[in-house]
């Protein structure tokens, strides 16, 4: 709820925290101050932390997990070209068609230009396709007509079944990788950005919205908001830490919420009525990885988009997606075997071979959806591009165009944005969007850039301020393999750990713990070399003791067993039994589900 | 009876065939072997062993009543166990006296191998696992018998607490992490130093390591470098403890001479795969049975097919051969050892079960099981899935059949219900099989003991 301050009181203006990366815990209460503040660090937040840091403007960045913790680290993985939109919605097509382009060549080391071929089969509508087409000239989306029997032997284990086939660029995109970098350099640029930081309400007065406050999280709070399904997995957990006393103020002029899904939860903390000025909704979508690359290009579907019409071969795997369906759950939503049983009926008929391709694990992610129906983009944004109005109809059908929100037009509640809808792919758009009324607000004057600046990768992470670890450990661990299946070292790794990434992260950054063996091994070699390797003072996230060691691993193994049990058939459940063993058995670890 | 033949021939004949090379394999065909009977054993490769930390765990086992009743509750209801009983562990109702003589069996058999167990019976020891949590088993490797809590811990007077050596070429023991943990798990004094074994040697999983420990020569300058290193915390500690890699063959000797160098007891921790001890339990018991000349092996064999007829099989084969016998030792390991195969997408419908039978099908047909036995198991934790069995180990050949095979015996976690048994019941019910195939067999030379004239189930 929307916390008065007294009048008269100044605002808090204190600069006490470092520049860069900072884990909060509960015991944590931060004061700090910025021009702008962005709650949410999904591809909206980040994306928005990176335009406005390109500005000159002095930003923090609030996220109550991790990187990426919710929708943007469980998409598809899929750079729209528009084809997917075409045949509903020409604009939407139109905007990715766009971005596409743009995110090629300033975001080029994380994408891999697959190429994407939308194929009709046999039992799909050809009216679609004429329509299909026509949305593609609309969008000017260059859909080339390719010949079957080409198609075919380039992509052989498509179904022989294909009517029709066209061409589109679509691309495979390393999203996680692509987040960590803009936020690592807009921290170097000066950012702040606090993780395990859950933004509790806002600070408001006569005029308007001037802050949020924060509390900090541990492992407790992200296990439940994990949506792991409550008390087992829960033992190997430490006891609370302290808790401050007064939840941290964070104070600028303005904030903007970039929760996506959560949105108009977030919203919510301002009061009712921005809460009715955001109708996002969350729905639901399940993925399948399949363990090894079965297509060489993305594979669409071309019919009215449906569950499971897409492969996306990404890195070593391939990502089947996806479903639709609307969830009122908070966490993050977890496969049910009906869902995935859906994805193989549909995905077969794409690529019969699915039926031996042993999955590798499933996951899920809520879409933010805006309901039908509902123009409400700010009309205070004049002047800045706006976001598209939402469409019509149900499901797929509805608008994927974005919101944006000036809550002091719509609920006389200044100081306040709300940002939310649209896909990764646009995630630039939307900050450039929302960045053009943000400097409009504030009154400053400064373009967008994002365009044009081009994003390096970053995997080793920045050098660490103030030295790094004792020298004589870190020679220790040169050479040694974190990860046999995705040929990982330990120095990259630790050197992503002193960065602030938790084994989480490394998981989404670095692949370790997605190959093969899923984590059972290198899990646990990671957890010791973290102890062994120490953590200098001067890191960003606190010092870790063996017990937040433990509590980190048994997160990192639940949330490994969530994604691997639905689809642990073959020689999945043989590792499944096998890591059991090895948990039970060798280690005397509780596991998830069982009776101490 | 058929005797042993020669390996050339298309068609081999034992008296008991055991199907399966992992602990329970190797302990039911010693045990038939003592019982005079010919074994061939047919396996892929060596299972769990290389995964075994060598242990013996003394978990709530499936032949002790209590854990029995749980796997019971835990199986998905009576509907899917074995007709007319409740659903209870495969070896329910089995007395502590059986359970006692085959850990006894195991122990003998073990030491005339080379690789000495200590047992605890009835009691049990407390050690130290690979993530510093203090675990109890039954039985354990001599060389791992000094680390039981009650020697070095117990409390202050003792003082000295316990010292981990880590090796920094040994990248999967994070010395330090289990001292910390153990620390704060038992309540004493753990610390720990790692040290490196020379630039010489590099990096290396724990085999490779363990070989170097077997050359007498470079062992004598380790023994010089552990004295620099560990000697003044040694001497204040009430034991040493090191990664489970002081050799493949020599560890015995090794231990001994590190003792009376640093002048205080030592032992090996633990560790994660791949495992040492396991790897020594399995070339020493390999030599011992060979050396025993009752005994055959046909390793990298998959058994792809097996003829049943008249409620009793005649032979089962793989892509060379077929290999007779009077009785069967099933004991392949369940979903874990690739004995069961979860057949794809049964998830997706949630009422399909493994598919038993003695490997993962024939080629042609992936989903076809070589036995189509009948299942029993509790949800996705696949470790406790298994075969269905009567009291006497003998698989039922589908749900609906009242008979079981007569001349085939299912051992080790080929027969389910081992989340709440290790090794301990591997080695039991294989001591059982072995004995009772046998005996089947028609080749004891009278002495199988009281176990397997039993009568009566209980359950
Ligand atoms: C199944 C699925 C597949 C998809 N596939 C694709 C695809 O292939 N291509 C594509 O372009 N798009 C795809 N999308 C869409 C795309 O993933 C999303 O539109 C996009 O990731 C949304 O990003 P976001 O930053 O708005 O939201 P999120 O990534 O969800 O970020 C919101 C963040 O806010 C945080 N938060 C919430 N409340 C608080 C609080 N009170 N305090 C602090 N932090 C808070 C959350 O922890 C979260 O990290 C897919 C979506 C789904 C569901
Ligand atoms: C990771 C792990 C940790 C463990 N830790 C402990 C512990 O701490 N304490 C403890 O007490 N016990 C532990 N155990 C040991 C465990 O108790 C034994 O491995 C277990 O008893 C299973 O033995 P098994 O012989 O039944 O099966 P397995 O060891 O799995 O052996 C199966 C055998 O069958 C063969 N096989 C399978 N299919 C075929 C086929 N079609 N044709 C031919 N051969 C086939 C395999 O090659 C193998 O030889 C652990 C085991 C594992 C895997």
């Amino acid at each position: 709820m929307a916390r008065r301050t007294r009048p008269g009181r100044p605002p808090v203006r204190r600069r006490t925290e470092r520049r860069g990366i900072r884990w909060l815990t509960p015991a944590d209460s931060v004061l700090d101050h910025a021009d702008v503040i962005i709650v949410g660090g999904g591809a909206t937040g980040v994306g928005l932390l990176w335009d406005l840091t390109l500005r000159g403007l002095d930003v923090i960045l609030l996220e109550q997990g991790g990187l990426a913790s919710g929708t943007s680290g469980a998409f598809h993985g899929l750079l729209h070209s528009g084809g997917r939109y075409a045949g509903s919605d020409p604009a939407t097509a139109a905007e990715c068609l766009t971005e596409n382009h743009i995110l090629r060549s300033v975001a080029r080391p994380f994408v891999e230009d697959t190429g994407g071929v939308f194929v009709r089969l046999e039992e799909d509508d050809a009216d679609w396709e004429t329509r299909w087409l026509e949305g593609c000239r609309q969008a000017g989306l260059d859909a080339r007509r390719l010949d079957r029997r080409d198609l075919l032997s380039r992509e052989p284990a498509l179904t022989q079944s294909l009517i029709s086939a066209y061409a589109v660029p679509d691309a495979s995109i390393d999203g996680f990788g692509l987040l960590w970098s803009l936020l690592w350099s807009s921290a170097e640029a000066g950012a702040r950005v606090y993780f395990r930081a859950r933004v509790s309400g806002f600070l408001t007065d006569e005029a308007g919205v001037r802050g949020v406050t924060v509390v900090g999280r541990d492992e407790r709070d992200e296990a439940a908001s994990e949506g792991c399904g409550g008390a087992p997995g829960r033992q190997g957990l430490p006891a609370p830490r302290t808790r401050a006393i007064e939840p941290g103020e964070i104070t600028a002029p303005l904030v903007i919420n970039a929760t996506g899904p959560w949105a108009a939860e977030t919203a919510a903390l301002a009061g009712p009525g921005p809460a009715a000025s955001v109708p996002v909704e969350r729905d639901k979508g399940v993925m399948l990885v399949f363990n090894a690359r079965l297509v060489s290009t993305v594979v669409n579907r071309l019919r009215p988009p449906a569950d499971g019409d897409i492969l996306v071969p990404h890195g070593p795997v391939t990502i089947l997606g996806t479903t639709s369906g609307r969830t009122r759950l908070a966490g993050r939503p977890r496969p049910e075997p009906g869902e995935t049983a859906l994805l193989m009926r549909e995905g077969r008929s794409l690529v019969p071979a699915l039926e031996l391709a042993p999955p590798l694990r499933t996951y899920a992610g809520v879409r933010p959806l805006l309901q039908k129906g509902r123009d409400t983009v700010s009309e205070g944004a004049s002047g800045a591009r706006k976001g598209r109005a939402p469409g019509h109809g149900p499901g797929r059908g509805e608008g994927r165009g974005f919101l944006l929100v000036d809550h002091g037009e719509t609920d006389g509640l200044p100081g306040l944005l709300t940002v939310a809808g649209g896909k990764f792919t646009t995630f630039r758009a939307m900050a450039a969007t929302t960045g053009d009324l943000v400097v409009r607000l504030l009154g400053r004057r400064a373009r967008c850039r994002t365009a044009e600046v081009g994003v390096p990768r970053l995997v080793q992470g920045p050098a660490s301020p103030g030295g790094g670890r004792p020298a004589g450990r870190a020679a220790d661990l040169a050479g040694q393999l974190a990860c046999e299946c995705e040929l990982v070292t330990l120095s990259t790794t630790l050197s992503l750990l002193d960065a602030g990434l938790d084994l989480a992260d490394l998981r989404r950054l670095q692949r370790v713990g997605m190959g093969g063996c899923q984590g059972v091994f290198c899990s646990r070699r990671l957890a010791g070399a973290l102890w062994q390797a120490g953590r200098p003072g001067t890191r960003a996230k606190p010092q870790p003791d063996e017990e937040a060691i433990a509590a980190e691993l048994a997160s990192f193994q639940r949330s490994r067993l969530a994604g691997v049990a639905p689809v642990e058939w073959g020689a999945q459940a043989r590792f499944g039994a096998l890591s059991r063993a090895l948990a039970r058995l060798t280690l005397g670890e509780p596991v998830e589900g069982e009776r101490p | 009876m058929s005797r042993a033949t020669t390996c050339s021939e298309r068609v081999v004949g034992y008296d008991v065939v055991v199907l399966g090379a992992g602990l329970a394999g190797l302990v039911a065909a010693a045990r038939a072997a003592e019982a005079g009977a010919s074994v061939g054993i047919v396996a892929l490769a060596s299972g769990g062993l290389n995964l075994w930390s060598g242990l013996v765990s003394a978990q709530r086992s499936l032949f002790d009543a209590e854990g029995a009743e749980d796997s019971g509750r835990d199986s998905a209801g009576a509907d899917r166990t074995e007709a007319g009983r409740p659903g209870r562990g495969p070896a329910s109702g089995w007395t502590a006296a059986e359970t006692a003589e085959s850990a006894r069996f195991f122990a003998a058999v073990t030491g005339r191998a080379g690789l000495p167990y200590l047992s605890a019976s009835p009691a049990s020891f407390t050690v130290l696992s690979p993530a510093g949590n203090p675990i109890t088993c039954s039985m354990l490797p001599a060389s791992a018998a000094a680390g039981d809590l009650t020697l070095w811990g117990g409390g202050q007077e003792s003082g000295g607490g316990l010292l981990i050596a880590g090796f920094t070429e040994l990248g999967d023991y994070p010395a330090g992490l289990i001292s910390a943990r153990a620390a704060s798990r038992t309540g004493n004094r753990v610390i720990y130093r790692s040290f490196s074994l020379g630039a010489a040697v590099g990096r290396g999983l724990a085999p490779r390591l363990a070989n170097l420990f077997d050359d007498r020569t470079w062992f004598r300058s380790f023994l010089d470098l552990s004295r620099r290193v560990l000697g003044p915390e040694a001497r204040q500690a009430a034991a040493v403890a090191f990664p489970p890699v002081l050799g493949v063959y020599r560890f015995t000797q090794n231990l001994q001479d590190l003792a009376e160098n640093l002048g205080c007891p030592v032992f090996e921790l633990p560790a994660l795969p791949p495992s040492v001890p396991g790897q020594r339990f399995w070339r020493l018991w390999r030599h011992h049975l060979e050396r025993g000349g009752r005994t055959t092996f046909h390793l990298g064999s998959r058994v792809v097919e097996a003829r049943v007829q008249g409620g009793k099989c005649l032979w089962v084969a793989d892509w060379h051969r077929r290999y007779e016998g009077a009785a069967f030792v099933l004991a392949t390991g369940g979903v874990a050892g690739g004995g069961l195969e979860v057949p794809p997408g049964s998830l997706l419908a949630q009422d399909d079960f493994p598919t038993a039978g003695a490997g993962s099908g024939r080629p042609e047909n992936p989903r076809e099981p070589v036995f189509g036995l009948a299942t029993w198991g509790h949800g996705r934790d696949w470790l406790s899935w298994g075969v269905r069995t009567d009291s006497d180990l003998r698989p039922y050949p589908d749900g609906a059949a009242t008979e079981p095979l007569g001349n085939v015996f299912a051992a080790g976690w080929q027969l389910g219900g081992a989340n709440v048994s290790g090794a301990a019941g591997s080695i039991f019910t294989a001591w059982r099989a072995g004995g009772l195939a046998a005996a089947a067999a028609g080749a004891t030379d009278g002495t199988i003991p009281a176990a397997s004239t039993r009568t009566g189930e209980r359950g």
